[in-house]
């Protein structure tokens, strides 16, 4: 059993004590350490049992569908819909006949990378602070819980918010024209573009950085920290050296689920683009109502794509910074 | 929870278009897709058939069960509903809405997935030549002889202007299942005539002063305060009246425009785009109230019933009388091809369609400024003589506070309706919402234009 796995049975083992204060005893921790790592050895068939339902799951609702994207994709178009097994290209060809298509898939992945690189930075701290600077447990969930609380408002709620804030005649613009007096008309750059769609993107996403993150740097292990500042470590350098790459997993996870999101988003652009911005998402949508179902297809299967080498890139930049 | 609360539930529901489309839409391309290849010629029975089928559909035991009825929700809400169940014991009317190109999509690619399509004249050029809905018989229609001239010859009175583009005239009869008669008249029909109105655009008053013509849209001094509906079968035709009548260019056709013509058009709209003409593009009926209501726009495509409610709130926007003429558009309903399979099923589809063109639904869509096809239905169902009647056809004034159908108050004493009584609102058309040949075109080109 690798020492991740060892790592993960005691973080499991801890988080029982945690819960249960009486049983505070190291022999406890030993106890549970030891039993969730030497358990009996499971046949096959137990194993199968386990994964067929998740299997048949990830086969009937990600990969058949992705299979029936791909195949649409370059099936002939008819008025009715397409053709099927009549195979043809022409819908990626159609995709690229104008520049429209390509600009949008370069500013929605420029748009995914920006998203992405600002959640960190927004959202390292938040979850830095909740998980290594709020001692007690009790006072960890209720930050936590204030954390989340957004998610309790309905997503087009969350989103439709934004307007009395960006607005024309928003909170921001009546703040620079009436109070602050340094511009004599309304900013319409705040609201319907492409800042503002940045903006609630971050809003949105946000805590898919800073959950795994949290978990991560809530149970790293203390012992690895005591030792950096035994060792003379500044607090920065245990840092640097210590707690950052220990919780980059988390980063790594965080950085995946908003990536993946931010480029497929299509609500949070329409609604708060006022139609004037694009994002792949967009423009599928466009396809799909024209009908025209294979360009539509052509568009996602790029998509797709586009998000599998995104992750790939991610999952290769976390292996060079374990191997270092 | 209050009854006001309720209410303003029930109006939510009735107008969530494209709440509904947005996070499926992609989920149902595969959906569709995978519907499309059994379905695209699953119907193919003759106007022959039908017409056995609408005479039989009479010695059929009446239908116990659902109707699903697809459209985009204008006239699918809760009172409507209730109504019609309450009239007919034993049927339960199940709405699917969507927004217009979706259901498009669905007529095409997923006939057997709805009884009943509400749909537009405009979307029958697309959907009439799958054969996926009925050919109804003029003598399978109850009150078919009452149909307005407007609806069936293109004009109220002789010289009324017809307008360009798919006004219902040109697209109401039809030769079979398949094929779509002109403006020759046919013993079938395709859409039952239902509902139509004449569109034009919201304005706000306060700021602008009478506004009567569709150049505002295109006024650079309105620069950043202009809102246009994101669909080019309405919001292109909207931009193309306001070109022509700022005298930037002229149409042979609007409702069917030349590439020639689309390519000027587009390279004068991108070049306004550029230049910050268009604050945004709205998707659904609360997004243009929004747009209005919250200060981004002063002047938008707008659609009669968001006005009254903005107006409602003594929010001072105006609905337009453009001296141009309106544009108009027109609706019904038709039977999918394969409830003809089940007699007793298609004689509760017949019931329905017909049953649009009486007093109930004509008073309730009535009460929100549409007009039916039946115009007699319309003041029948506002009551004959009553304050609704002399408000929404006669273009009187209020003589009280009125309410909408779902028991709001929408219509202050004193108020005249923009545009004046029915003669004058549809008496002069300037073109229709309109599917064009070059249609493909348009959306590359629409795509190009929202993206500048």
């Amino acid at each position: 059993m690798s020492s991740n796995d060892n790592h993960h049975a005691m973080d499991e083992a801890r988080a029982e004590v945690a819960s249960a204060e009486a049983l505070e005893s190291p022999e406890v921790v030993k106890a549970a350490t030891v039993a969730a790592t030497t358990g009996p050895r499971r046949s096959p068939l137990v194993t199968l049992a386990w994964i067929t339902p998740g299997t048949i799951w990830l086969l009937l609702f990600l990969i058949a569908p992705l299979v029936m994207i791909l195949l649409v994709s370059v099936w002939n178009r008819t008025p009715t819909g397409f053709d099927a097994f009549a195979f043809s290209v022409d819908s990626y060809g159609r995709l690229f006949q104008t520049s429209v298509f390509a600009t949008t898939l370069r500013d929605t992945i420029f748009r995914a990378i920006l998203v992405t690189l600002l959640c960190v930075l927004i959202g390292y701290p938040i979850a830095y602070y909740l998980a290594r600077c709020v001692k007690a447990v009790k006072f960890q969930i209720a930050l936590f819980i204030v954390v989340l609380a957004p998610f309790w408002v309905a997503y087009i709620v969350r989103i439709v918010a934004w307007n009395p804030v960006l607005g024309r005649q928003g909170v921001i613009n009546y703040f620079l024209v009436e109070i602050v007096g340094i511009v004599d008309e309304p900013i319409d750059a705040l609201y319907f573009s492409s800042l503002a769609v940045t903006i609630v993107l971050i809003q949105v996403y946000v805590l898919f950085m800073v959950t795994p993150i949290f978990f991560q740097l809530a149970t790293l292990d203390n012992a690895s920290i005591e030792a950096a500042r035994d060792l003379g470590a500044t607090p920065a350098k245990t840092f640097r050296e210590v707690v950052f790459p220990l919780s980059l997993p988390g980063v790594l996870i965080g950085c995946i689920f908003v990536f993946v999101l931010v480029m497929g988003e299509f609500t949070t652009v329409r609604l708060i683009g006022g139609g004037t911005i694009q994002s792949v998402g967009t423009l599928v949508y466009d396809y799909y109502k024209l009908p025209d179902l294979p360009a539509a297809a052509a568009g996602a299967t790029i998509l797709v794509a586009v998000m599998t080498v995104g992750v790939a890139v991610l999952l290769r930049f976390s292996k060079i910074r374990e191997v270092v | 929870m209050s009854s006001s609360e309720s209410d303003d539930m029930r109006r939510m529901n009735r107008r969530q278009f494209v709440r509904n489309a947005g996070l499926a839409g992609i989920g149902l391309t595969a959906a569709g897709a995978l519907a499309a290849c059994g379905g695209s010629d699953s119907s193919s029975s003759s106007s022959e058939d039908t017409a056995a089928a609408a005479s039989s559909a009479a010695d059929a035991p009446a239908y116990q069960g659902v109707l699903r009825v697809l459209g985009i929700g204008v006239d699918q809400s809760d009172p409507i509903k209730a109504m019609y169940e309450k009239d007919h014991p034993g049927v339960t009317i199940e709405w699917t809405i969507k927004s217009t190109p979706e259901t498009t999509q669905i007529v095409l690619t997923q006939p057997d997935s709805f009884d009943i399509f509400s749909g537009y004249y405009h979307q029958l050029d697309q959907t009439w030549p799958a054969g996926n809905l009925q050919a109804i018989p003029t003598s399978a229609m109850t009150r078919f002889s009452e149909i307005s001239t407007l609806i069936t010859d293109g004009y109220l009175a002789e010289g009324n202007n017809p307008g360009q583009g798919d006004a219902p005239y040109r697209k109401l009869f039809a030769t079979d299942n398949k094929t779509l008669a002109g403006e020759e008249k046919t013993d079938f029909i395709t859409l039952v005539p239902a509902n139509h109105n004449s569109d034009s655009f919201g304005y706000n008053e306060k700021e602008l002063g009478e506004q009567n013509s569709w150049a505002i849209l295109v006024d650079p001094q309105l620069k950043g305060k202009v809102a246009i509906i994101d669909d080019p079968e309405i919001g292109l035709i909207d931009l193309a009246m306001a070109a022509e009548a700022a005298g930037q260019m002229t149409f042979v056709d609007k409702g069917n425009m030349t590439k020639a013509e689309i390519d000027e058009l587009m390279t004068y709209l991108i070049e306004l785009k550029k230049q910050g003409q268009f604050r945004g593009f709205w998707a659904t009926f609360e997004e243009s109230v929004n747009f209005m209501s919250s200060g981004e726009v002063l002047v938008e495509s707008m659609w009669s019933p968001a006005v009254s409610l903005l107006q409602a709130q003594n929010f001072p926007v105006r609905y337009a009388a453009p001296t141009e003429g309106y544009r108009g558009w027109g609706g019904g309903n038709a039977i999918a091809s394969h409830v003809a399979e089940d007699a007793s099923k298609q004689a509760a589809a017949l019931e329905y369609v017909n049953w649009w063109n009486t007093a109930g639904p004509a008073g309730n869509m009535g009460l929100q400024g549409y007009y039916n096809a039946v115009i007699d239905a319309t003041a029948q169902g506002l009551g004959v003589g009553s304050p609704e009647d002399a408000f929404w056809l006669q273009g009187e004034p209020a003589s009280k506070m009125l309410n909408d159908p779902f028991g709001q108050p929408t219509i202050k004493k004193g108020t005249v309706r923009d545009g004046g009584s029915y003669t004058d609102r549809c008496g002069d058309f300037n073109t229709w919402n309109s599917h064009m040949d070059e249609a493909d075109y348009v959306a590359q080109k629409w795509q190009e234009f929202k993206s500048a």
